[in-house]
């Protein structure tokens, strides 16, 4: 596959999961550690409907941000009372929960993606290549199209939300949520929608996910994707547009640049693997990202581009 | 209390018949207790429409925990609360049954109570400090189509308009409150006093009928106090909302004149008392007493400082060879970029801010809301680095010193906020600076967590956790902030007894004269 094909997809996927945890954690201020569990709830019910059921991306990529919307009510019920840390602990046991669903639901003999083995377990599911609109998802090119036209989609629906009063409706609770309580608002009700709203998105950022990699296995799900997706959200800035994509592109610099110090093997981080792995290219890419943040909490906590203001 | 003028709420007929039309808010049986301490015990009242209440009490009387209750902030123990301000009947009974919390509409919460024409400030006045005051009056219109993200995606067009409606009443609303053009600021970046009207206006903007204000004007100079009240007298009088204010012994005579109640809180229980009996109180006890006796006895030396700042110094008794404690230089400091302390000539030259405070000098600053009080204090104790100048103590330069050594070497400064450490009990608290010694008043709250005290209790312990170890200089910001007179006689015993230097910071508000009182 072209090279720069992949590093634009890759930048779509990803621009869009942070796009999604932007709502949480820019606009909510809730830092999540569930979110690759969301977005491994796209890419596996993707998996299975379009294996299972022979269903195009649309419709299974649907199934999939559904299911994720219906599930985020798992992390919004039992945390509405919850901020700061109580709420990132419950995240993290949703996290656990899901991860551990993924890791576990399965049985030899049975067909993967059956109600006994729904997701095979460790061994991860291949995924059948899929279609849209009669386009063939084979070619680079249209998922590229495809990306691009999600990642469209969801920063146009973002935006919209984002700059309506439910959007202000969330950077005040924020600010304060007692205060805002105390001006009739439904807080508890507005964090919900929010949750389900970024957990829609992310869903579908995994279906595109497993589209292109043709593979999904429970490491898409694992805690050290939630604290990169976090981390990318972090490093680009939070609270605005430009921060979600910067953080991105910023993903990419990193992994690809990674890729290219002498000292990495060839076929090291392979495409298929650039989500999930445990290769060299991973652990080096969360060290890098360790120190970027570390830098970043010293001289600009808000991000390279988040809001930035003088006293 | 003059008992001829005092009457007890009767807690079973709150209210004669003929007066419900008017009511808003009626509550009867209502008791709260802290760990088996009884706080509020059967308490009953009524609120009627465009009436002013003044909530006054000692510190730690549980008046926030009556307006926390009031609000839907805090459950009662029992009793019964009814809102009518909406024109709707609601009643919420306590203890409240597992049941009720199954349906949202009979949740006893702060925005259901709120959504019945109940609002209230803070004390610590929590505007959303990201966003600008315009959005902070705009969000709290209620019924926006646009809070549901299913009209925001599907109707924007009709979203849209009605966002530019409220915007536009937003404004206005500002320029009720004398903030046109200002509706882009931000809202940490505003004035105290326009912060507190901001508040107060969001609260009206939600819908209240009736508005519980802890303490509006705390920390306001004179002009933002003439303001703030002169838009309360706005809201009783235009707008028919029934206001019931706490506010500390030192601005009570500022606001008798718009009071028509007093509701006095004592040992649990409520008694109301008419205006005239408060103010005949509180000229016995003059509450600006604190202040006077550093600025007016004593003659004092007075130091006239830019944009209508002015240091008291009480006279100097030590002989001009020793080595003063304190002693500022040509300091400069900014904020940002802004100049806070300091100023330029017209030639553009920069002058720093110079005073020197002896041992046992007492010294107060008197200055308006921005002024920088805050931040001269907190350069001299090294939490803002100066941008020139120098910094003496006892003789050495310290302003390149982080503040830990300076307070090593004798400096202590206590802040207006945030100057304790709420999860410590409070004989934690004192163990943790070492204290041994304590006055009778707190020894009933050792066992208490600090989190739990209230606002004059919280102050004084950490004012005594400042001032233990008897430092060579003393840096108060507004230290009198949320006591009671007695805690205010109490404190200044303590400074009286300190053989340092003390520098206090209090905002400029004018006396009020005897005879104006008088008359009113």
């Amino acid at each position: 596959m072209n090279y720069w094909f992949h590093l634009a997809i890759y930048f779509t996927i990803f621009a869009t999961v942070a796009i999604s945890l932007n709502i949480v954690t820019g606009y909510c201020g809730l830092f999540t550690l569930a979110h690759a569990a969301y977005f491994a709830i796209g890419s596996y019910t993707f998996a299975i409907a379009s294996a299972n059921w022979g269903w195009s991306f649309l419709p299974a990529a649907g199934l999939g941000v559904v299911v994720a919307v219906i599930l985020s009510l798992a992390l919004s019920v039992p945390s509405w009372r919850f901020r700061g840390d109580n709420f990132l602990l419950m995240s993290l046991a949703v996290q656990a929960m899901l991860a551990g669903i993924f890791q576990n639901w399965w049985s030899t003999g049975s067909t993967p993606g059956s109600w006994t083995n729904l997701t095979n377990g460790a061994s991860g599911m291949s995924v059948r290549a899929s279609e849209v609109f009669g386009l063939s998802l084979r070619e680079p090119g249209h998922l590229l199209l495809l990306g691009i036209g999600i990642l469209l989609v969801c920063a146009f629906i973002t935006r919209v939300l984002l700059s309506s009063p439910f959007g202000r409706l969330l950077v005040c609770m924020r600010d304060d949520e007692l205060a805002l309580r105390g001006l009739g608002k439904n807080v508890r009700l507005a964090r919900v929608q929010a949750l389900a709203i970024a957990s829609g998105i992310v869903a579908l950022a995994g279906a595109l996910y497993a589209a292109y990699a043709r593979f999904v296995d429970p490491q898409v799900a694992s805690l050290d994707q939630s604290i990169l997706m976090l981390a990318v959200v972090l490093i680009g800035g939070t609270g605005n547009f430009r921060g979600p994509l910067v953080g991105a592109v910023c993903l990419i610099a990193i992994e690809e640049g990674i890729r290219f110090l002498p000292f990495i093997e060839a076929g090291a981080g392979t495409t298929a693997r650039v989500i999930g792995g445990g290769d060299v290219v991973a652990s080096l890419r969360i060290m890098a990202y360790g120190l970027l943040l570390v830098l970043l909490m010293h001289f600009r906590p808000q991000g390279i581009a988040g809001r930035y203001r003088t006293a | 209390m003059n008992t001829d003028e005092t009457t007890r709420f009767d807690p079973v007929s709150p209210s004669p018949s003929s007066t419900w039309a008017t009511v808003l808010l009626w509550f009867a049986g209502l008791c709260k207790a802290f760990g088996g301490r009884v706080v509020l015990n059967f308490l009953s009242g009524a609120i009627h429409r465009g009436e002013v209440i003044l909530l006054h009490g000692d510190n730690g009387v549980g008046k926030t925990t009556l307006i926390d209750i009031l609000t839907g902030n805090l459950l009662p123990d029992r009793g019964q609360l009814r809102l009518l301000a909406n024109g709707s009947d609601e009643t919420f009974s306590f203890p409240r049954h597992w049941w009720n919390t199954l349906i949202s509409a009979d949740h006893f919460t702060p925005e259901r109570v709120a959504q019945e024409g109940v609002g209230r400030t803070w004390q610590e006045i929590r505007l959303f400090g990201t966003q600008d005051i315009e959005a902070n009056i705009a969000v709290a219109k209620q019924l926006q189509h646009g809070e549901s993200p299913v009209w925001a995606i599907l109707r924007p067009g009709a979203v849209r308009r009605q966002d530019r409606q409220n915007r536009v009443d937003a404004g206005n609303a500002l320029a009720a409150i004398g903030l046109a053009g200002r509706e882009h600021s931000s809202a940490d970046m505003v004035s105290l006093g326009q912060s507190k009207k901001v508040a107060i206006m969001r609260a009206v903007r939600a819908g209240a009928k009736v508005l519980f204000l802890d303490e509006p004007l705390s920390g306001l100079d004179s002009d933002g106090i003439a303001d703030v009240i002169s838009l309360l007298t706005k809201l009783v009088r235009e707008h028919k909302i029934a206001l019931v204010i706490v506010e500390h012994d030192a601005n009570i005579p500022r606001i008798l004149d718009l009071v028509s109640t007093v509701w006095t809180l004592n040992d649990g229980s409520l008694t109301v008392q008419t205006p005239e009996a408060v103010r005949e109180e509180m000229r016995e006890v003059e509450p600006t007493g604190y202040l006077r006796g550093i600025s007016v006895a004593s003659q004092p030396q007075t130091m006239n400082l830019p944009h209508n700042g002015v240091l008291f110094q009480t006279q100097s008794e030590t002989s001009g060879g020793q080595v003063p404690p304190l002693e500022v230089r040509d300091l400069v400091v900014h904020r940002g970029r802004r100049l806070v302390i300091g100023q330029r000539d017209p030639d553009g030259r920069l002058h720093g801010m110079s005073f020197c405070l002896h041992r046992g000098q007492r010294a107060t600053l008197l200055a308006p809301n921005g002024w920088g009080k805050t931040t001269l204090l907190e350069c001299l104790a090294g939490l803002i680095p100066a941008s020139c100048g120098s910094i003496l103590l006892n003789g050495e330069e310290v302003q390149d010193l982080p503040p830990w050594e300076r307070a090593r070497q004798g400096l202590c400064l206590a802040q207006a906020r945030d100057n304790s450490f709420p999860q410590l009990l409070v004989r934690e608290a004192f163990r943790l600076v070492g204290r041994k010694d304590y006055p009778d008043s707190v020894r009933h709250l050792m066992g208490r967590r600090i989190s739990q005290l209230s606002g004059g209790e919280a102050q004084i312990v950490s004012l005594l956790c400042a001032l233990n170890d008897a430092p060579a200089v003393v840096l108060l910001d507004e230290p009198h902030l949320a006591l009671d007179h007695g805690a205010q006689t109490e404190l200044n015993c303590i400074l009286d007894a300190l053989p340092g230097a003390v520098l206090i910071a209090e905002p400029k508000v004018l006396a009020i004269p005897q005879d104006q009182s008088e008359q009113s």
